[in-house]
């Protein structure tokens, strides 16, 4: 694919995936609803509002919702510790497909 | 001679001064260090007010602040009170209040979300905070961790209290009301951590790696285990199961406890753990419930070199048994026997000796039985009562401790957990009781009956299925009270199911019928 082409998917594409996963965050993990707003850049495994528990579903809710297979060498925090990186990881995944 | 818990601090440094005890991502201290600092800790803190007995909160994440913190309260003659840090605000000013909390140690971010509750605390009357760019305002005195470590005492401080004294209290669930606090004096820990070596045979040359909270009785006892041997601990923060895999290999572990989750997350299929090979892990421990054997199987064959020891405990009574490794293949249900220095009975209900493979209560006898319930007079009695077959001549004092654990013996003395007594559930190593789930379902305002109960479940031990009747038979969407409870309680305390009745299953005095709900599950 070319650099042009996954330009283009990354402005089509970002803010939808963003949107939907800061939707499963805020309906599964108490305290980032108790903050009003989580940035797409807000620290989520530093910070402690996803546990290591709690990773297992997002990872689970991610693989369904975005038919994308998460393997082992995927799981780096930095993949996952903000809205913003699990955005680009998983678009970096669709597009490699 | 060590009597008090920071006591073992002094013993270790004495040989191996220069020797490393602490690791945290790139921090490293020896043990000179850590004496030094938790006395400098221990000064500041008498000097910022703490006195003999004064309970004093941590509630801070896996850290060096938090073992400094251990053993600097401890050398100032308090009373440490781990919290855990998963838990939301509700749960830690419970826990504040139920002990009269004195002072917190916390980092700002936490602090921050206890603003709006810290009032409700009355008997708080400072704060010790991590350094931080960002302070939040509270209307109470606050000091600096790094400053008050930084004091320097002009003598090593002198000892304030004996080892009768109470060291720490561990907040645990039981299987009503709301968290119960358990007291453990110094002795409890200190000889809990002797017993711990003798079964696990620690010496000086172990590296630990540390992934429970400090808050769990087994957490604290393998931080201790380590100190008094004079091994190094290795503390980490973990997210994902292949973090722990990296940690194992880079720090040259040579032994980890952990709770059935963890094992579970290690030996899944794909996890790293089958991809390397471990010849420094001498030993792994097993705590907090029963490994399926399935993982079981998956762990003895990614570490062919690595004893497996599997224990059972409880808070109030530290730990009861070990089941030694070469008896694994043997046995492999079952929990072993009483560790050294302890007596393991097990009781029928008219409080006789039960027969081989009869089911019974677990009673427990010896050196590291707690003191019993902070501020629970009625509950203590009720579960640390006299040992029943003592020769009345000895005047009955001695308590022991009935477990609500129910298990049985075979015929060489091996026991074996069927199961608990009551309704107390236990989820990823953290137990629960009805109530503190049950009371928040009513708080919805939708709901004119609630009870819960644990559904077994291969990873977390048990999680949790609700039974609701509707009040005024209105609609409820299963989804929203689920959503409800998860802004209200830690993630292990939320149900995963909830499920509609017209009416709960009662006993014949009104109470509800626990035991039935979980026939209706077929359990």
């Amino acid at each position: 694919m070319s650099l042009g082409v996954y330009f283009l998917a990354m402005v089509k594409f970002t803010p939808k995936i963003r949107s939907r996963i800061r939707w499963y965050i805020k309906k599964h993990f108490p305290l980032a609803r108790n903050q009003s707003v989580i940035e797409d850049d807000s620290p989520l495994l530093t910070s402690g509002i996803i546990d290591s528990m709690g990773v297992l579903d997002l990872m689970t809710f991610i693989e369904k919702e975005f038919k994308i297979a998460i393997s082992d060498e995927d799981l780096l925090p930095e993949n996952f510790e903000t809205i913003a990186s699990m955005a680009s990881f998983i678009l970096s995944k669709k597009t490699a497909n | 001679m060590d009597f008090l818990l920071h006591h073992m601090l002094r013993s270790s440094a004495e040989p191996f001064p220069q020797k490393e005890a602490l690791v945290h991502g790139d921090q490293r201290l020896t043990y000179a260090e850590i004496v030094r600092y938790t006395e400098g800790l221990a000064y500041g803190l008498q000097r910022a007010g703490l006195r003999r007995g004064n309970r004093i909160g941590i509630y801070l994440g896996p850290s060096v602040q938090q073992v400094l913190s251990i053993f600097g309260i401890s050398s100032a003659g308090g009373v440490f009170v781990p919290i855990n840090d998963t838990l939301l605000p509700t749960q830690v000013v419970h826990i504040a209040k139920d002990c009269r909390m004195k002072a917190l140690i916390t980092e700002s971010s936490k602090l921050a979300s206890l603003l709006g509750v810290i009032e409700d605390i009355p008997s708080l009357e400072f704060i010790v905070i991590l350094e931080d760019e960002v302070m939040p305002q509270i209307p109470l005195p606050m000091h600096s961790f790094d400053e008050l470590c930084g004091a320097a005492p002009s003598q090593s401080g002198r000892d304030v209290g004996i080892d009768k004294d109470l060291a720490a209290i561990l907040y645990t669930s039981g299987s009503t009301g709301r968290p119960k606090g358990v007291m453990l004096s110094h002795a409890n820990i200190i000889d809990a951590a002797s017993i711990m070596a003798d079964c696990l045979d620690i010496t000086s040359d172990e590296r630990i790696l540390a992934i429970m909270p400090f808050s769990f009785d087994a957490g604290l006892n393998q931080l201790t285990t380590t100190f008094q041997t004079g091994g190094c601990l290795i503390l980490m923060n973990f997210i994902f199961a292949k973090q722990i895999v990296q940690m194992m290999l880079k720090e040259r572990i040579s032994g980890m406890t952990g709770v059935p989750t963890i094992w579970g997350l290690l030996a899944q299929s794909n996890s790293t753990l089958h991809q390397n090979r471990y010849p420094d892990l001498r030993y792994i421990s097993n705590t907090g419930g029963t490994i399926p054997q399935r993982v079981l199987g998956a762990l003895q064959k990614a570490l062919p070199t690595t004893k497996i020891f599997i224990r059972y405990g409880q808070t109030e009574t530290f730990l009861s048994t070990c089941l030694p490794p070469d008896e694994l293949n043997r046995r492999p249900t079952s929990i072993g026997k009483a560790i050294p220095n302890t007596e393991l009975m097990v009781l029928n209900k008219q409080g006789r000796p039960c027969k081989h493979g009869e089911i019974g209560e677990l009673v427990h006898r010896g050196p590291i039985l707690s003191q019993g319930y902070w501020n629970h007079p009625e509950l203590t009695e009720r579960v640390f009562q006299p040992h029943p077959f003592l020769s009345p001549e000895l005047g009955g004092t001695e308590k022991v401790c009935y477990s609500g654990d129910l298990v049985k013996m075979d015929e060489e003395g091996f026991l074996y957990f069927v199961g608990r007594r009551d309704a107390m559930i236990k989820s990823s190593g953290f137990r629960i009781s009805p109530t503190e789930v049950e009371e928040i379902l009513f708080q919805s305002g939708k709901v004119q009956g609630a009870a819960i109960i644990g559904i077994p479940d291969e990873m977390l031990g048990q999680h949790i299925k609700a039974f609701i009747v509707p009040l005024n038979n209105a609609s409820i969407n299963p989804n929203d009270l689920i959503a409800f409870c998860g802004e209200r309680l830690p993630r292990y305390m939320v149900p995963k199911s909830v499920e509609i009745l017209n009416e709960l299953p009662k006993t014949g005095n009104g109470k509800i019928d626990y035991p039935a709900l979980r026939r209706r599950q077929r359990l």
